[in-house]
Formats: structure tokens, C-alpha cells, sequence
């Protein structure tokens, strides 16, 4: 029966063919679909009873190089780790102003100085005063707008970390679900190429929350597990929980009043050794509770201090005893156990504000004055610019210790987020190297329409020449029809 | 049979990267070209901006200092001119006064009272200058004139010397008014207390302590008042002793020149300060922005030569782009 052979032979090649010209065009269309992984037929000789029964088709395989997969989600975790980091002290960096910004908490700072300074010349003038009043609001407007810079950002992170924890839990689910879907498709010998893409995929974008690895099962499931060993997908997914809470405040922490992380009811920590460690889930995290509290911590106490710098008894006499100095706390005296927050409170003594009642004289007569001085006096206008740049130690807000002027402090201030921008700015370039360099790596796995249109090329002639073999058989046949 | 390949994203991942590296730096150098400052502060001084800080702190004071050198100088020279006015007037009076006492002739002795009065009218009003809203010689009252006009202190001085019968007497009840809290201080005297100095560099200051009961310009009001008295009816009649006030009036007005230059050249002193502290300041204003450029500044030709070699990467970068666009198997097919 060999004719017939050649015949079944000839079909088998032509149908294994026309499936290599589909996976071809399959390549060709997604050539530059993100996470599309390239197809490739695996052909090989059929063998029933006798060898050279024709060509099967055994399967068809995505190239995937699962080490490098890994990789690079550990190193997109680790960029956008570092990428949240960097932003937010890009942010607060910004919003303290670096010194020559005229809006910066130093440039905020030396104009009151000018202005006390040039107000001691001429104390009658009432524009010298009036700036005086209008230098000393801008820095304490310009602190509480930092302040609120730095419960913006921590606010953000928040909403983000409760909208991560619900992407999380849905691509788990899913994860779950294709894992399924993919073991029934392989035990029935489906084609399960595209949920594979579509389950790799979903893993990338878990990935991007939490550092993730990927254990593949033999019956072509995947287990998932965090870096740190953690699983969080076997048979079953694991739940994530969250409260979201909408504002944040100087005073909200982890545990009181907003919420900390859940995993299947437990809570858990998202401290840095905790396993999501690594990812931009942690690193919201690490902004909403440590990186925004010690920014808020060091702008109270930079506020503190300036509050303090001008409430000291020995200033100004006309002040009643325990009454609030030049910089008040929403218009009370400084009271060192409602620190917290103090920055966005900071407001200007209403006794010297004309537009809540005060006067302009009784920046030099006194806070307490009662009748209006010689107006000629300075005595006590170079003592509140005595008061500002008399070196002090700052009482609270980790700073080194020694003491300083209210410029210096606020020039320490800077540097300590200025030198965490640059260590998280260098960390953050390096990770982004990594993931570039990985990405690119990944690409060049991807689809070469080159080759693509070589092996089409191959198709185009095998499946010419199989072609050509069923003619020839039929002119055979006919050969033997036509005696 | 593997098969080696190189995927098609590979190239334009690779080009996309090169491209926003690349128009980055230009963005950054371009920048740092036409300003001739770094872009990138914090990087440059590593994040320490102590430096940085106490030097914009400092060129921020010290514009402070430069509006108040220039306040204070012109205050200073206002001030000169006043008490040199008054000098001269006093001691032109002391001369016709000397003049007119030798003389003995009563039409001079009138002439030379009625002088002394116009003379006083101008002293007291040359002591209520003002310079823009400021008086200056009112102490920390600077709102208020120094001093009052001369018909009210002529009044009281009249009231303090009414029975006295000669000349002696009449000096000697104006000295005495002149001594009293309640006489001169409290009847002429307008202003308050001296005023506190005032900063006109880091570490210098000036303080005008001078106000218009200065004794030393009390003193020439009280020789200019003592003439004066003469054109106010004083020892009327009594020629001789009329003399005999207009020859007293000249010799304390003449006394009263060695202590009123010693004000004078009080004021000269601070003047000087003043002058010298304005120098320095400009000195440390300049010195202290070199070594912000210092911090600061970039080489503008290293710049400008990195910008042309980013500049010719990039049309490089878009020229390969191109032609690797074109290499396709596609196209030949």
C-alpha cells in the first residue's frame, strides 16, 4: 500500500504545513504585543507500526525563558520599589525649596530677617512693619505648605495601597482560575498557548505590587511565591486585606487610624523586613509610615523651634506670662505635647495682625502693649532678629545635636531629605538600568518577522513540494487506472 | 532545530531608551548652557546646602544692610548739614554780638538782638528737619518735631527772666532755665529718648545719639536765646547793660563752638562707619557670590561641547533609526 503511503504521507505534510504558516502569521500579528511570547512548532516523524508514516504535529511551544522571566519581574519590582522612594522626596523636596528659591523655607526665613533688619532702621514706617507681619505669615505659610505636601503624598499612597491590595486580590483569583483552566486544556491536549500569555501577563502586573517568583507546576499550574518565600498562590489564592481610609493627617499612624495589611485575615507586618518587601506595595507603605512620618516629625520640629525661638520669656515684657509669642499655635501658646502637626497650624500672633484685630505698632511695643510707644523704638525689633538667629538647639525632630540659627536648622532640614533623594535617586537609576537591561533581553526572545518570513519561505516550498508529491501520486494512480 | 534570532522590539526598546536618555541630557545641558548654572543643584553639592544656604542667607541680609548704609549715610550728611548751619549762624551772630557790645550803640545793640532772634528762628527750625517722614533730631520720637517754635520758648525764657536787673541776673536765670527738667527739656525739647542703634553690617552699627537736647546744642540755643532776648525787651532802658547781655551772649555762644565740633565730628565718626561698613559689604557681597558661582557654575565650553556631541548622537541615532527601519526581509520578498 505504499501509494496510498505516499499520499497520507504527502497530507500529513501539508496539514503540519498550513498549522506552521498559521503559527507564522500568529508571530507575524503580534510581533509587538507586549508579553507576547513566540510560537514554534514542534514537528516530528510519525511512527505507526513502520516508521516514515508522514509528519506529526507534537505540540507547539512558547519560547519563554523562565530564569530570565523571574529576573526581570524582580528587577520591575525593585524599579518601582525605588521609583516611589525617589518621587517622594523629589516631592518634599520641592516643596521645602532649595536655598535661592525665593519660596523656600530658608528664602521664607532670610526675607523676615531683611525685613526685621530693615524695620529696626526706620520702626515708624508702617510698609517696614507691614512687611515684617507679611514676611513672618509666608514662612508659616510656606512650612504648612510643605506640611501638607507631606500628607498629600501620604495620603496618595494610601488610596494607591488600597487599590493595589484590590488588584492583587483579583489577578490572585484570576491567576487561580486560568492555572485551571490551563491543567484541563493540557490533559485534554488543547492549544493553551494564550492563557499561558494571558497568565504570565496577570503574574507581571502582580509583579509590579509585590516581588513575586513563579514555580511551575507539572500539570501546568503555577505557584506563586513573594521573594521572600512567602506563597501566596498554591491551589487556593491568598486574600489580601485593606480598610481605606480617605485622608491622612500628621497624627493618623499605621494602627491608629489607618489601616495596616491583612493576609487571609491575619494582619501582617509591612515593616522592612516584611515579605512584600521590594515592591511599590511596601514602598507606599514605607512613604505612608515612615518616609512621610519622619518628613512630618522634622517639619513640626523645625516649626517648634521657630515658635519657640519667639516665645521666650525673656523677650518682649509686655507679654503676659505663658501668652503665645510672635508664632502661635492656631493663635494658642506652644504646648510640647501637641507637637505633632504643629507645622500646619503655625499661624501668626493675631495681636499684631491688623486684619484680625492687632496692630502693626506692637511689633515694637510689645505683644502685650496696651499704648503706642515712641514710634522712633527698635529695642524690640532687633530683639525678634536676635531671636531668629540666635544659635539654639533644637529640641525635638532628630537632629544632630548642636546648636544653631532658625536658617541653619532649616538648611539641616533640607539636607536630610536632599541626601535621602540622591541615595534613593541613585538606587532608582541603577534598578531602571536592570529592568532595561532585562526588558531588552526579553525583546530580543520576542518575535523576528526576518525570521518569520524565512521559515514562511520554508512553508511556502514544503508545502509546494507536498503538493507536487499528491500530483504525482495521482498521475501514478491514473498511470495504472489508464492499462 | 534552535533557531537564532533577534526579536523586533529588541531594536526599538534599545532606540527608545538611547532616544529619551539622549534628549534628557539635552534637556539638562541646554539648560546649564544658557544659564551658566548647574541644573542639577542637589547633585552638585551632594546634597549638602549648608554652604549654599548660609550664602543666599547671607546675600539676602546683606541687600538689607545695603538699603540701610544707604538710609543711615544720608542721614548722617542731613544731619551734618543742620549743626553746621547752626554753627555758622552762631558764630556770625557772636561777631556782630561782639561788634555791637564794643560799640555801645543802642541801634546796633537792636540790630544785633533782632539777628539773634531770626537767627534762633532758624536754628530751631534747622533742628525740625525732617528727611522724608523721619525728624532727626527727635530721638525714637521721630514722628515729632525736636524742638519747639521760637515765640513758646521765648515766652518762657521772658516769664524766667522777668525782674532780673542786670546782665549777670539774666544770664544766670537763663542758665538756670536751661538746667531745669522743667525748662528747656520740658518746654523746647519735643522728642524722646536717644534711639537704639541700628545694624549696618554683620557686625557694625550705628547709633545716632544725637537729639536736639544734646547739651553741647543746648548750649548754643541758650547763647543764641540769651541774644535773643535782647529783641524781647529785656533789661529795657538800660543801655549799658544791654551791652553787657550782648557781650555774655557772644562769649557763651563762642563757648559753645568747641563742644558743639565735638558733636560734629561724633557725627563724622559714624559717617565714616557708615561708609566703611558699606564697602565692606559690598566686598563680602561680591566675594560671597563668586563662591556661589563656585558652587554653582559649569564650564560653559564643557557644556556647550557636550551639547554638540549629544547633539550629534541623537541625528545619529535618528539616521541609524531610519535605516534599520528599512532592513526587512519584507521588503525584499
Amino acid at each position: 500500500m505504499s501509494i496510498s503511503s505516499a499520499l497520507t504521507n504527502a497530507l500529513s505534510g501539508l496539514t503540519a504545513q498550513s498549522k506552521a504558516a498559521e503559527l507564522v502569521s500568529s508571530n507575524i500579528a503580534n510581533v509587538s504585543t507586549p508579553g507576547y511570547s513566540r510560537r514554534e512548532l514542534i514537528l516530528a516523524s510519525r511512527t505507526v507500526g513502520t516508521p516514515g508514516q508522514g509528519v506529526q504535529v507534537v505540540g507547539v511551544q512558547r519560547t519563554v525563558d523562565q530564569a530570565l522571566l523571574g529576573d526581570r519581574r524582580l528587577a520591575q519590582s525593585a524599579a518601582g520599589d525605588a521609583e516611589l522612594r525617589a518621587g517622594f522626596f523629589k516631592r518634599v523636596e520641592q516643596s521645602i525649596g532649595t536655598p535661592g528659591d525665593s519660596f523656600s523655607i530658608s528664602g521664607r526665613a532670610a526675607a523676615l530677617n531683611s525685613a526685621l533688619l530693615e524695620a529696626s532702621s526706620h520702626p515708624e514706617s508702617e510698609s517696614r512693619l507691614s512687611n515684617v507681619l507679611s514676611s513672618a505669615k509666608a514662612l508659616a505659610r510656606q512650612i504648612g505648605s510643605a506640611s501638607k505636601d507631606v500628607q498629600a503624598a501620604r495620603t496618595a499612597a494610601n488610596t494607591e495601597i488600597a487599590s493595589q491590595v484590590n488588584q492583587l486580590n483579583a489577578s490572585l483569583a484570576r491567576v487561580a482560575k486560568l492555572n485551571s483552566q490551563i491543567s484541563i486544556g493540557i490533559a485534554v491536549r488543547q492549544d493553551v498557548t494564550s492563557l499561558q500569555d494571558q497568565r504570565q501577563q496577570i503574574v507581571d502586573q502582580i509583579a509590579k505590587i509585590i516581588p513575586v517568583r513563579e514555580v511551575q507546576q507539572p500539570e501546568g499550574a503555577v505557584f506563586l511565591y513573594t521573594d521572600a518565600g512567602k506563597s501566596i498562590l498554591d491551589v487556593v489564592p491568598a486574600v489580601f486585606g485593606f480598610a481605606a481610609t480617605r485622608t491622612v493627617t500628621p497624627d493618623t499612624t499605621n494602627g491608629a487610624g489607618l489601616s495596616g495589611l491583612m493576609l487571609n485575615g491575619n494582619p501582617v507586618s509591612t515593616s522592612g523586613g516584611s515579605f512584600i518587601a521590594g515592591g511599590t506595595l511596601r514602598a507606599n507603605f514605607a512613604i505612608r509610615d515612615e518616609l512621610g512620618v519622619t518628613a512630618q516629625a522634622q517639619l513640626d520640629a523645625v516649626a517648634r523651634d521657630l515658635v519657640e525661638r519667639f516665645a521666650d520669656p525673656a523677650l518682649d515684657p509686655t507679654r503676659a506670662l505663658g501668652a503665645p509669642g510672635l508664632f502661635t499655635d492656631s493663635g494658642a501658646a506652644f504646648d510640647p505635647l501637641k507637637e505633632v502637626g504643629l507645622s500646619q497650624r503655625l499661624t501668626i500672633n493675631a495681636a499684631i495682625d491688623p486684619d484680625q484685630g492687632g496692630g502693626l505698632t506692637r511689633l515694637r511695643d510689645g505683644l502685650g502693649a496696651t499704648t503706642t510707644g515712641p514710634v522712633g523704638n527698635s529695642a524690640l525689633l532687633n530683639d525678634w532678629r536676635t531671636a531668629l538667629t540666635a544659635a539654639r538647639e533644637p529640641v525635638s525632630g532628630n537632629f544632630m545635636t548642636g546648636q544653631r540659627s532658625f536658617a541653619n536648622l532649616s538648611a539641616d532640614f533640607l539636607n536630610s531629605v536632599a541626601t535621602s533623594r540622591l541615595d534613593a535617586d541613585g538606587e532608582a537609576t541603577y534598578a531602571a538600568a536592570r529592568l532595561e537591561t532585562f526588558t531588552v533581553m526579553e525583546a530580543e526572545n520576542g518575535v523576528d518577522t526576518d525570521a518569520e518570513m524565512q521559515s514562511l519561505l520554508q512553508i511556502e516550498q514544503a508545502y509546494a513540494a507536498n503538493a507536487k508529491v499528491i500530483a504525482a501520486v495521482q498521475q501514478m494512480i491514473q498511470a495504472v487506472l489508464d492499462i | 532545530m534552535p533557531q537564532i534570532t533577534l526579536g523586533d522590539l529588541t531594536q526599538s526598546k534599545v532606540f527608545n531608551q538611547r532616544n529619551t536618555l539622549l534628549k534628557d541630557r539635552i534637556q539638562s545641558l541646554s539648560t546649564e548652557v544658557t544659564t551658566g548654572l548647574t541644573s542639577k543643584t542637589t547633585e552638585r553639592v551632594k546634597g549638602d546646602y549648608s554652604a549654599l544656604s548660609g550664602i543666599e542667607a547671607s546675600l539676602a541680609q546683606l541687600s538689607s544692610f545695603k538699603v540701610l548704609t544707604s538710609e543711615t549715610a544720608a542721614r548722617a550728611s542731613t544731619m551734618q548739614l543742620v549743626l553746621n548751619s547752626i554753627s555758622d549762624n552762631a558764630s556770625a551772630l557772636s561777631s556782630s554780638l561782639l561788634g555791637a557790645a564794643t560799640s555801645n550803640s543802642a541801634t546796633r545793640i537792636n540790630t544785633a538782638g533782632f539777628d539773634a532772634d531770626q537767627r534762633l528762628q532758624s536754628a530751631l527750625s534747622a533742628l525740625n528737619t525732617k528727611l522724608g517722614a523721619t525728624s532727626l533730631f527727635s530721638g525714637q520720637s521721630t514722628d515729632q518735631s525736636s524742638v519747639t517754635d521760637r515765640d513758646t520758648m521765648m515766652t518762657a525764657l521772658i516769664t524766667a527772666v522777668s525782674g532780673a536787673l542786670s546782665a549777670a541776673d539774666v544770664e544766670t536765670a537763663v542758665n538756670a532755665w536751661f538746667a531745669n527738667p522743667a525748662g528747656f527739656e520740658a518746654v523746647v525739647y519735643k522728642g524722646g529718648d536717644t534711639q537704639q542703634a541700628i545694624d549696618i553690617s554683620p557686625d557694625e552699627k550705628a547709633k545716632f545719639d544725637v537729639t536736639a537736647k544734646d547739651p553741647a546744642i543746648a548750649a548754643m540755643l541758650k547763647g543764641l536765646a540769651l541774644a535773643s532776648l535782647l529783641q524781647h525787651g529785656a533789661l529795657s532802658g538800660d543801655n549799658a547793660s544791654r551791652a553787657q547781655l550782648a557781650l555774655r551772649a557772644s562769649i557763651v555762644l563762642s563757648n559753645a563752638q568747641a563742644p558743639f565740633l565735638e558733636v560734629t565730628a561724633r557725627l563724622g565718626t559714624i559717617e565714616a562707619t557708615i561708609a566703611n561698613a558699606g564697602i565692606r559689604n559690598d566686598a563680602e557681597k561680591s566675594s560671597l557670590e563668586i563662591a556661589r558661582l563656585g558652587l554653582l557654575a559649569v564650564d560653559p565650553y564643557e557644556a556647550a561641547t557636550k551639547l554638540q556631541d549629544s547633539q550629534t548622537q541623537l541625528e545619529t541615532l535618528y539616521a541609524v533609526t531610519a535605516r534599520m527601519a528599512r532592513l526587512s526581509l519584507v521588503n525584499y520578498l
